[in-house]
Protein backbone atom coordinates (compact mmCIF):
# COMPACT_ATOMS: atom_id res chain seq x y z
CA UNK A 1 0.00 0.00 0.00
CA UNK A 2 1.55 3.35 -1.10
CA UNK A 3 0.93 6.41 1.07
CA UNK A 4 -2.12 8.95 -0.44
CA UNK A 5 -3.90 11.79 0.85
CA UNK A 6 -6.71 9.30 2.23
CA UNK A 7 -4.07 7.58 4.60
CA UNK A 8 -1.27 9.60 5.12
CA UNK A 9 -2.56 10.32 8.71
CA UNK A 10 -1.83 6.30 9.72
CA UNK A 11 2.01 6.90 8.56
CA UNK A 12 2.18 9.81 10.48
CA UNK A 13 0.88 8.52 13.54
CA UNK A 14 2.82 5.44 13.35
CA UNK A 15 6.05 7.41 12.00
CA UNK A 16 5.85 9.13 15.53
CA UNK A 17 5.10 5.92 17.60
CA UNK A 18 8.35 4.02 15.66
CA UNK A 19 6.27 1.72 13.78
CA UNK A 20 7.15 2.04 10.34
CA UNK A 21 10.31 0.75 8.70
CA UNK A 22 13.34 2.30 7.14
CA UNK A 23 11.34 1.71 3.41
CA UNK A 24 7.93 2.69 4.54
CA UNK A 25 10.20 5.96 6.51
CA UNK A 26 11.82 7.26 3.18
CA UNK A 27 8.15 6.57 1.25
CA UNK A 28 6.64 8.61 4.00
CA UNK A 29 9.45 11.79 3.72
CA UNK A 30 9.21 11.65 -0.64
CA UNK A 31 5.41 12.00 0.14
CA UNK A 32 5.97 14.83 2.27
CA UNK A 33 8.65 16.34 -0.30
CA UNK A 34 6.07 15.94 -2.95
CA UNK A 35 3.30 17.94 -0.80
CA UNK A 36 4.83 20.40 1.20
CA UNK A 37 1.03 21.57 2.67
CA UNK A 38 1.00 18.77 4.38
CA UNK A 39 4.51 19.14 6.51
CA UNK A 40 2.62 21.16 9.41
CA UNK A 41 0.67 18.44 9.89
CA UNK A 42 3.32 16.09 10.30
CA UNK A 43 5.06 18.25 13.10
CA UNK A 44 1.83 18.93 14.97
CA UNK A 45 1.54 15.41 15.42
CA UNK A 46 5.03 15.71 16.59
CA UNK A 47 4.44 18.02 19.27
CA UNK A 48 1.52 16.35 21.00
CA UNK A 49 2.69 13.83 23.76
CA UNK A 50 1.16 12.56 26.75
CA UNK A 51 4.40 12.86 28.36
CA UNK A 52 3.48 16.33 28.06
CA UNK A 53 0.27 16.96 29.87
CA UNK A 54 -0.36 18.91 33.11
CA UNK A 55 -0.82 16.31 35.77
CA UNK A 56 -4.73 16.66 37.00
CA UNK A 57 -5.00 15.70 40.66
CA UNK A 58 -8.58 14.87 42.31
CA UNK A 59 -8.03 17.12 45.92
CA UNK A 60 -10.30 15.24 47.89
CA UNK A 61 -9.41 11.59 48.05
CA UNK A 62 -9.51 11.31 51.87
CA UNK A 63 -13.36 11.56 51.08
CA UNK A 64 -13.79 8.88 48.67
CA UNK A 65 -12.31 6.67 51.46
CA UNK A 66 -14.08 4.41 53.72
CA UNK A 67 -12.94 3.83 57.15
CA UNK A 68 -12.42 0.72 58.13
CA UNK A 69 -13.27 1.35 62.04
CA UNK A 70 -16.66 -0.50 63.03
CA UNK A 71 -17.90 2.91 64.53
CA UNK A 72 -18.12 5.62 62.06
CA UNK A 73 -20.30 8.77 61.03
CA UNK A 74 -22.28 6.46 59.32
CA UNK A 75 -23.34 4.42 61.82
CA UNK A 76 -23.21 6.43 65.03
CA UNK A 77 -26.35 6.39 65.86
CA UNK A 78 -26.84 2.65 66.03
CA UNK A 79 -24.31 1.95 67.87
CA UNK A 80 -25.21 4.86 70.15
CA UNK A 81 -28.28 3.28 70.53
CA UNK A 82 -27.05 0.42 71.34
CA UNK A 83 -24.99 1.43 74.18
CA UNK A 84 -27.53 3.31 76.14
CA UNK A 85 -29.67 -0.18 75.19
CA UNK A 86 -26.56 -1.99 77.27
CA UNK A 87 -26.29 -4.49 74.33
CA UNK A 88 -23.13 -3.28 72.81
CA UNK A 89 -20.25 -5.54 73.36
CA UNK A 90 -16.88 -4.71 75.43
CA UNK A 91 -15.06 -4.08 72.39
CA UNK A 92 -17.29 -2.14 70.53
CA UNK A 93 -17.87 0.20 73.75
CA UNK A 94 -13.74 0.52 73.31
CA UNK A 95 -14.23 1.38 69.58
CA UNK A 96 -17.09 3.87 70.51
CA UNK A 97 -15.22 5.81 73.36
CA UNK A 98 -12.17 5.86 70.59
CA UNK A 99 -14.56 7.09 67.81
CA UNK A 100 -15.94 10.03 70.30
CA UNK A 101 -11.98 10.95 71.01
CA UNK A 102 -11.20 11.60 67.85
CA UNK A 103 -14.58 13.33 67.10
CA UNK A 104 -15.64 15.40 70.01
CA UNK A 105 -18.71 16.91 68.34
CA UNK A 106 -20.34 13.56 68.28
CA UNK A 107 -20.33 13.26 72.54
CA UNK A 108 -23.51 16.01 72.44
CA UNK A 109 -25.20 13.39 70.28
CA UNK A 110 -24.13 10.22 72.73
CA UNK A 111 -25.38 13.00 75.52
CA UNK A 112 -28.72 13.44 74.42
CA UNK A 113 -29.08 9.86 73.38
CA UNK A 114 -29.02 9.16 76.93
CA UNK A 115 -31.79 11.77 78.17
CA UNK A 116 -34.20 9.38 75.53
CA UNK A 117 -34.24 7.07 78.78
CA UNK A 118 -37.24 6.73 80.41
CA UNK A 119 -38.11 6.64 83.47
CA UNK A 120 -42.12 5.68 85.38
CA UNK A 121 -43.63 8.09 86.29
CA UNK A 122 -44.34 6.83 90.23
CA UNK A 123 -46.53 9.79 90.96
CA UNK A 124 -49.21 7.58 88.46
CA UNK A 125 -50.97 4.67 90.51
CA UNK A 126 -53.69 2.45 90.32
CA UNK A 127 -55.43 4.04 93.73
CA UNK A 128 -58.07 1.45 93.90
CA UNK A 129 -55.96 -1.60 94.31
CA UNK A 130 -58.64 -3.47 96.85
CA UNK A 131 -61.35 -3.43 94.17
CA UNK A 132 -59.40 -5.94 92.49
CA UNK A 133 -58.92 -8.02 95.13
CA UNK A 134 -60.33 -11.70 95.54
CA UNK A 135 -61.47 -12.90 98.66
CA UNK A 136 -60.07 -16.37 99.95
CA UNK A 137 -62.37 -18.93 98.60
CA UNK A 138 -63.32 -20.78 101.78
CA UNK A 139 -66.25 -22.29 100.64
CA UNK A 140 -64.42 -24.40 98.46
CA UNK A 141 -61.77 -25.05 100.83
CA UNK A 142 -64.76 -26.45 102.94
CA UNK A 143 -65.95 -28.38 100.65
CA UNK A 144 -62.47 -30.25 100.58
CA UNK A 145 -62.43 -30.74 104.01
CA UNK A 146 -66.03 -32.10 104.10
CA UNK A 147 -65.00 -34.65 101.50
CA UNK A 148 -62.17 -35.81 103.19
CA UNK A 149 -63.38 -36.30 106.49
CA UNK A 150 -66.22 -38.39 104.69
CA UNK A 151 -63.58 -39.96 102.76
CA UNK A 152 -62.10 -40.70 106.62
CA UNK A 153 -65.03 -41.71 107.94
CA UNK A 154 -65.57 -44.18 105.39
CA UNK A 155 -61.95 -45.39 105.92
CA UNK A 156 -62.19 -45.35 109.25
CA UNK A 157 -65.54 -47.49 108.94
CA UNK A 158 -63.95 -49.96 106.85
CA UNK A 159 -60.94 -50.95 109.02
CA UNK A 160 -63.20 -50.87 112.04
CA UNK A 161 -65.52 -53.29 110.26
CA UNK A 162 -62.50 -55.65 108.74
CA UNK A 163 -60.09 -55.35 111.98
CA UNK A 164 -59.02 -58.76 113.26
CA UNK A 165 -60.45 -59.32 116.78
CA UNK A 166 -57.62 -58.27 118.98
CA UNK A 167 -57.18 -61.22 122.16
CA UNK A 168 -58.49 -59.64 125.51
CA UNK A 169 -55.79 -59.69 127.31
CA UNK A 170 -54.76 -57.95 130.56
CA UNK A 171 -51.39 -57.95 131.51
CA UNK A 172 -50.96 -57.65 135.12
CA UNK A 173 -46.86 -57.62 136.80
CA UNK A 174 -46.33 -59.52 140.13
CA UNK A 175 -43.63 -59.00 142.53
CA UNK A 176 -41.22 -62.04 143.73
CA UNK A 177 -42.46 -61.94 146.66
CA UNK A 178 -46.14 -61.65 145.78
CA UNK A 179 -48.54 -64.65 146.00
CA UNK A 180 -50.61 -64.97 142.91
CA UNK A 181 -54.02 -63.98 144.51
CA UNK A 182 -54.17 -61.15 142.59
CA UNK A 183 -53.88 -62.85 139.33
CA UNK A 184 -55.91 -65.68 140.70
CA UNK A 185 -58.83 -63.55 141.23
CA UNK A 186 -59.04 -61.95 137.65
CA UNK A 187 -58.88 -65.64 136.15
CA UNK A 188 -62.73 -66.37 135.13
CA UNK A 189 -63.69 -70.03 133.46
CA UNK A 190 -62.96 -69.06 130.03
CA UNK A 191 -60.02 -67.36 130.30
CA UNK A 192 -56.14 -68.60 131.07
CA UNK A 193 -53.47 -67.49 132.31
CA UNK A 194 -49.98 -66.92 130.57
CA UNK A 195 -46.97 -66.31 132.74
CA UNK A 196 -42.94 -67.30 132.18
CA UNK A 197 -43.43 -69.46 134.23
CA UNK A 198 -44.91 -73.12 133.81
CA UNK A 199 -45.45 -73.36 137.50
CA UNK A 200 -47.43 -70.09 137.85
CA UNK A 201 -50.15 -70.99 134.76
CA UNK A 202 -50.65 -74.46 136.22
CA UNK A 203 -53.82 -75.81 138.17
CA UNK A 204 -55.12 -72.81 140.31
CA UNK A 205 -54.26 -74.99 143.51
CA UNK A 206 -50.84 -75.57 142.77
CA UNK A 207 -50.10 -71.60 141.93
CA UNK A 208 -47.43 -70.61 144.03
CA UNK A 209 -45.07 -68.01 144.89
CA UNK A 210 -42.43 -67.24 141.77
CA UNK A 211 -38.92 -66.68 141.71
CA UNK A 212 -37.66 -65.76 138.75
CA UNK A 213 -37.55 -63.02 136.51
CA UNK A 214 -39.02 -60.33 138.61
CA UNK A 215 -41.15 -58.69 137.97
CA UNK A 216 -43.38 -61.32 136.13
CA UNK A 217 -45.82 -60.54 133.48
CA UNK A 218 -48.66 -62.31 133.61
CA UNK A 219 -51.29 -62.49 130.52
CA UNK A 220 -54.87 -63.80 131.19
CA UNK A 221 -56.38 -64.68 128.04
CA UNK A 222 -59.77 -65.61 126.74
CA UNK A 223 -59.27 -69.49 125.34
CA UNK A 224 -61.06 -69.00 122.62
CA UNK A 225 -58.01 -66.38 121.04
CA UNK A 226 -55.97 -67.20 117.98
CA UNK A 227 -52.72 -68.34 119.69
CA UNK A 228 -50.96 -66.26 116.78
CA UNK A 229 -52.57 -63.07 117.99
CA UNK A 230 -51.97 -64.23 121.59
CA UNK A 231 -48.26 -64.34 120.47
CA UNK A 232 -48.36 -61.25 118.87
CA UNK A 233 -50.02 -58.91 121.97
CA UNK A 234 -47.61 -60.45 123.87
CA UNK A 235 -44.29 -59.41 122.16
CA UNK A 236 -45.78 -55.46 122.20
CA UNK A 237 -45.69 -56.18 125.86
CA UNK A 238 -43.45 -57.81 127.14
CA UNK A 239 -39.55 -56.50 127.02
CA UNK A 240 -37.47 -58.89 128.57
CA UNK A 241 -36.20 -60.86 125.45
CA UNK A 242 -35.92 -64.11 128.19
CA UNK A 243 -39.05 -63.86 129.38
CA UNK A 244 -40.53 -63.44 126.05
CA UNK A 245 -39.34 -66.34 124.86
CA UNK A 246 -40.35 -68.31 127.56
CA UNK A 247 -43.73 -66.83 127.70
CA UNK A 248 -44.10 -67.61 123.52
CA UNK A 249 -42.70 -70.97 124.27
CA UNK A 250 -45.63 -71.32 126.72
CA UNK A 251 -47.87 -70.83 123.98
CA UNK A 252 -46.88 -72.81 121.60
CA UNK A 253 -46.92 -75.56 123.77
CA UNK A 254 -50.36 -75.40 124.95
CA UNK A 255 -52.37 -78.19 122.98
CA UNK A 256 -54.46 -77.28 120.40
CA UNK A 257 -58.08 -77.50 119.92
CA UNK A 258 -60.07 -80.03 118.35
CA UNK A 259 -61.80 -78.14 116.65
CA UNK A 260 -60.72 -74.92 115.93
CA UNK A 261 -57.47 -76.04 115.70
CA UNK A 262 -55.82 -72.94 116.61
CA UNK A 263 -57.30 -71.63 119.89
CA UNK A 264 -55.99 -72.14 123.24
CA UNK A 265 -57.23 -75.46 124.36
CA UNK A 266 -60.65 -76.04 125.72
CA UNK A 267 -58.98 -78.46 128.47
CA UNK A 268 -57.13 -76.23 130.46
CA UNK A 269 -57.71 -76.15 133.68
CA UNK A 270 -61.00 -74.83 135.23
CA UNK A 271 -59.39 -72.25 137.92
CA UNK A 272 -62.24 -70.59 139.12
CA UNK A 273 -66.02 -70.69 138.82
CA UNK A 274 -66.49 -66.70 138.58
CA UNK A 275 -68.43 -65.46 135.67
CA UNK A 276 -66.77 -63.32 133.13
CA UNK A 277 -68.92 -60.59 133.83
CA UNK A 278 -69.32 -58.21 130.55
CA UNK A 279 -72.60 -57.92 129.08
CA UNK A 280 -72.06 -54.52 126.97
CA UNK A 281 -68.55 -55.70 125.87
CA UNK A 282 -69.32 -56.60 121.70
CA UNK A 283 -71.43 -53.42 121.26
CA UNK A 284 -70.16 -51.07 123.58
CA UNK A 285 -66.76 -52.02 121.53
CA UNK A 286 -67.79 -51.77 118.14
CA UNK A 287 -69.65 -48.50 118.35
CA UNK A 288 -66.75 -46.56 120.39
CA UNK A 289 -63.99 -48.67 117.88
CA UNK A 290 -65.60 -46.87 115.22
CA UNK A 291 -66.20 -43.40 116.80
CA UNK A 292 -62.60 -43.45 118.22
CA UNK A 293 -61.45 -44.66 114.65
CA UNK A 294 -63.39 -41.56 113.16
CA UNK A 295 -61.49 -38.98 115.27
CA UNK A 296 -58.09 -40.17 114.71
CA UNK A 297 -58.99 -40.04 111.25
CA UNK A 298 -60.09 -36.87 111.10
CA UNK A 299 -57.91 -35.80 113.30
CA UNK A 300 -55.11 -36.48 110.56
CA UNK A 301 -56.65 -34.94 108.01
CA UNK A 302 -56.66 -31.90 110.14
CA UNK A 303 -52.42 -32.64 111.00
CA UNK A 304 -52.02 -32.77 107.46
CA UNK A 305 -54.10 -29.90 106.40
CA UNK A 306 -52.09 -27.39 109.24
CA UNK A 307 -56.01 -26.98 111.15
CA UNK A 308 -55.16 -26.57 114.96
CA UNK A 309 -56.79 -28.91 117.06
CA UNK A 310 -56.35 -31.25 120.16
CA UNK A 311 -56.68 -34.57 120.84
CA UNK A 312 -56.86 -36.45 124.35
CA UNK A 313 -57.68 -39.80 125.23
CA UNK A 314 -58.61 -41.17 128.95
CA UNK A 315 -57.53 -44.28 130.25
CA UNK A 316 -58.85 -46.52 132.84
CA UNK A 317 -55.94 -48.03 135.46
CA UNK A 318 -55.77 -51.26 133.62
CA UNK A 319 -54.24 -48.92 130.50
CA UNK A 320 -57.60 -48.96 128.60
CA UNK A 321 -58.75 -46.05 126.63
CA UNK A 322 -62.28 -45.42 127.62
CA UNK A 323 -62.64 -42.07 125.83
CA UNK A 324 -60.93 -39.74 123.11
CA UNK A 325 -61.68 -36.02 122.63
CA UNK A 326 -61.29 -33.89 119.83
CA UNK A 327 -61.04 -30.50 120.12
CA UNK A 328 -61.10 -27.59 117.37
CA UNK A 329 -61.22 -24.03 118.37
CA UNK A 330 -64.20 -23.79 120.66
CA UNK A 331 -65.91 -27.05 119.57
CA UNK A 332 -65.31 -30.25 121.02
CA UNK A 333 -66.24 -33.75 120.35
CA UNK A 334 -66.17 -36.10 122.87
CA UNK A 335 -66.50 -40.06 122.65
CA UNK A 336 -66.59 -42.92 125.77
CA UNK A 337 -66.86 -46.22 126.08
CA UNK A 338 -70.61 -47.38 127.69
CA UNK A 339 -70.83 -48.02 130.99
CA UNK A 340 -67.11 -46.37 131.30
CA UNK A 341 -66.53 -43.92 134.33
CA UNK A 342 -65.74 -41.26 131.84
CA UNK B 1 -51.89 -19.70 91.39
CA UNK B 2 -53.62 -19.29 94.64
CA UNK B 3 -55.83 -16.30 95.68
CA UNK B 4 -52.63 -15.05 98.15
CA UNK B 5 -50.25 -14.92 95.12
CA UNK B 6 -52.84 -12.88 92.76
CA UNK B 7 -54.01 -10.88 95.41
CA UNK B 8 -49.73 -9.87 95.59
CA UNK B 9 -49.98 -9.28 92.07
CA UNK B 10 -52.73 -6.84 92.81
CA UNK B 11 -50.25 -5.35 94.89
CA UNK B 12 -47.28 -5.29 92.58
CA UNK B 13 -48.34 -4.70 89.03
CA UNK B 14 -51.56 -2.76 89.00
CA UNK B 15 -49.47 0.33 89.01
CA UNK B 16 -47.26 -0.60 86.70
CA UNK B 17 -49.68 -1.71 84.42
CA UNK B 18 -52.33 1.26 84.51
CA UNK B 19 -48.98 3.71 83.87
CA UNK B 20 -48.34 1.54 80.94
CA UNK B 21 -51.70 2.45 79.68
CA UNK B 22 -52.34 5.30 80.67
CA UNK B 23 -49.28 6.40 78.97
CA UNK B 24 -50.46 4.71 76.14
CA UNK B 25 -54.18 5.47 75.54
CA UNK B 26 -54.22 8.82 77.44
CA UNK B 27 -57.80 8.20 79.17
CA UNK B 28 -58.24 7.46 82.58
CA UNK B 29 -61.30 5.59 82.94
CA UNK B 30 -60.45 3.49 80.04
CA UNK B 31 -57.50 2.65 81.49
CA UNK B 32 -58.56 1.69 84.70
CA UNK B 33 -61.34 -0.39 83.07
CA UNK B 34 -58.39 -2.31 81.08
CA UNK B 35 -57.08 -2.71 84.43
CA UNK B 36 -60.16 -4.17 85.80
CA UNK B 37 -60.49 -6.49 82.96
CA UNK B 38 -57.34 -7.90 82.67
CA UNK B 39 -57.31 -8.79 86.53
CA UNK B 40 -60.57 -10.33 85.33
CA UNK B 41 -59.16 -12.36 83.04
CA UNK B 42 -56.38 -12.72 84.91
CA UNK B 43 -58.70 -14.88 87.92
CA UNK B 44 -60.38 -16.63 85.21
CA UNK B 45 -57.18 -18.33 84.50
CA UNK B 46 -56.00 -18.14 87.99
CA UNK B 47 -55.73 -22.23 88.29
CA UNK B 48 -53.18 -22.22 84.87
CA UNK B 49 -51.04 -18.84 85.13
CA UNK B 50 -47.90 -19.75 87.70
CA UNK B 51 -47.12 -16.22 89.93
CA UNK B 52 -44.07 -15.99 87.73
CA UNK B 53 -45.48 -15.21 84.70
CA UNK B 54 -48.68 -13.13 85.57
CA UNK B 55 -46.86 -9.96 85.09
CA UNK B 56 -46.03 -10.28 81.41
CA UNK B 57 -49.84 -12.57 81.04
CA UNK B 58 -51.37 -9.16 82.09
CA UNK B 59 -49.23 -7.14 80.60
CA UNK B 60 -49.96 -9.19 77.15
CA UNK B 61 -53.56 -9.20 77.52
CA UNK B 62 -53.48 -5.49 78.69
CA UNK B 63 -51.65 -4.31 75.51
CA UNK B 64 -53.95 -6.57 73.11
CA UNK B 65 -57.14 -5.08 74.58
CA UNK B 66 -56.10 -1.55 74.60
CA UNK B 67 -55.33 -2.14 70.86
CA UNK B 68 -58.38 -3.89 69.94
CA UNK B 69 -59.95 -0.53 72.33
CA UNK B 70 -57.75 2.04 70.18
CA UNK B 71 -58.78 0.55 66.57
CA UNK B 72 -62.18 0.71 67.99
CA UNK B 73 -61.94 4.22 68.49
CA UNK B 74 -60.21 4.72 65.60
CA UNK B 75 -57.62 6.26 67.64
CA UNK B 76 -54.68 4.38 66.17
CA UNK B 77 -52.26 6.25 64.64
CA UNK B 78 -51.59 4.10 61.54
CA UNK B 79 -48.18 6.09 60.62
CA UNK B 80 -45.17 3.81 61.69
CA UNK B 81 -42.64 6.67 60.89
CA UNK B 82 -42.30 9.70 63.31
CA UNK B 83 -43.66 12.92 62.37
CA UNK B 84 -40.43 14.73 62.95
CA UNK B 85 -39.94 18.37 63.23
CA UNK B 86 -43.62 18.61 62.16
CA UNK B 87 -44.44 20.41 65.43
CA UNK B 88 -43.44 23.96 66.70
CA UNK B 89 -41.95 24.63 70.01
CA UNK B 90 -43.69 27.54 70.97
CA UNK B 91 -44.15 26.86 74.60
CA UNK B 92 -41.86 27.03 77.51
CA UNK B 93 -40.07 24.22 79.08
CA UNK B 94 -39.33 23.38 82.75
CA UNK B 95 -36.77 20.37 82.13
CA UNK B 96 -35.49 17.65 79.76
CA UNK B 97 -37.87 15.05 81.43
CA UNK B 98 -40.76 17.09 80.44
CA UNK B 99 -39.91 17.71 76.81
CA UNK B 100 -38.69 14.08 76.53
CA UNK B 101 -42.77 13.30 77.51
CA UNK B 102 -43.84 15.71 74.94
CA UNK B 103 -41.92 13.49 72.24
CA UNK B 104 -43.11 10.33 74.03
CA UNK B 105 -46.49 11.38 73.02
CA UNK B 106 -45.98 12.24 69.85
CA UNK B 107 -44.84 8.81 69.18
CA UNK B 108 -46.60 6.34 66.99
CA UNK B 109 -48.09 3.83 69.23
CA UNK B 110 -45.89 1.07 67.96
CA UNK B 111 -42.95 2.68 69.09
CA UNK B 112 -44.12 3.98 72.51
CA UNK B 113 -45.44 0.40 73.63
CA UNK B 114 -42.19 -0.86 72.84
CA UNK B 115 -39.85 1.95 74.60
CA UNK B 116 -42.11 1.88 77.40
CA UNK B 117 -42.22 -1.58 77.94
CA UNK B 118 -38.26 -1.76 77.66
CA UNK B 119 -37.86 1.31 80.21
CA UNK B 120 -40.58 1.13 82.25
CA UNK B 121 -40.59 -2.61 83.06
CA UNK B 122 -37.13 -3.57 81.78
CA UNK B 123 -37.69 -6.22 79.62
CA UNK B 124 -35.80 -7.73 77.07
CA UNK B 125 -36.53 -7.76 73.02
CA UNK B 126 -37.99 -11.60 73.02
CA UNK B 127 -40.40 -10.69 76.04
CA UNK B 128 -41.57 -7.60 74.34
CA UNK B 129 -42.04 -9.18 71.43
CA UNK B 130 -44.40 -11.94 73.24
CA UNK B 131 -46.54 -9.11 74.84
CA UNK B 132 -46.30 -6.75 71.94
CA UNK B 133 -46.62 -10.14 69.09
CA UNK B 134 -44.04 -8.93 67.30
CA UNK B 135 -40.44 -10.55 66.61
CA UNK B 136 -37.30 -9.93 68.28
CA UNK B 137 -36.09 -7.54 64.81
CA UNK B 138 -39.25 -5.70 64.77
CA UNK B 139 -39.26 -4.67 68.25
CA UNK B 140 -35.20 -3.82 67.86
CA UNK B 141 -36.26 -1.73 64.77
CA UNK B 142 -39.06 0.36 66.67
CA UNK B 143 -37.22 1.17 69.97
CA UNK B 144 -34.27 2.07 67.95
CA UNK B 145 -36.75 4.37 66.07
CA UNK B 146 -38.28 5.39 68.78
CA UNK B 147 -34.79 6.64 70.01
CA UNK B 148 -33.53 8.23 67.45
CA UNK B 149 -37.22 10.52 66.84
CA UNK B 150 -36.34 11.32 70.85
CA UNK B 151 -33.04 11.79 70.39
CA UNK B 152 -34.07 14.76 67.85
CA UNK B 153 -36.92 15.59 69.43
CA UNK B 154 -34.89 17.10 72.50
CA UNK B 155 -32.11 17.83 70.36
CA UNK B 156 -34.34 20.54 68.59
CA UNK B 157 -35.80 21.29 71.44
CA UNK B 158 -32.47 22.36 72.74
CA UNK B 159 -31.97 24.16 70.11
CA UNK B 160 -35.46 26.16 70.65
CA UNK B 161 -34.44 26.94 74.42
Amino acid sequence: MSISQYNYEAYFLDYHEGRLDAEATRELMAFLAFHPELQDEFESFEAVSLNDVEEIKFENKESLKRSVSPVNASNFDEIAVQHIEGTLNTSLTNELLSFLKLHPEYQKHLDIYKLTKLTPDTTIIFEDKDSLKRKIRRPVVYYYWSAAASVAILIAGYFMLNKPKQPNITIASLNKTTDTTAVNSKIQSNTIAIASTKNFISNKSHHRTVAVNSPIPVAIVNKQERREDIKQVIKSTVQNPDTLSRITQFVTNIPKDSNTNNTLVQQQPTINNKEFINPDKKESKSVFSFASNTIKGIGKIFKHGGVEFHKYYSKEDSGRVIAYQLTVGDNRYTVARKNSLY
Amino acid sequence: MTADEFNRCVDLHADNLYRFILKNIKDVHKAKDIVQDTYEKLWVRVDDVASTNAKSYMFTVAYRTMIDLMRRDKKQDRLEESHLFTVSHNRQYSDAKEILNEALNKLPEIQRSVIMLRDYEGYDYNEIGDITGLNESQVKVYIFRARKFLKSYIGSIEAVI
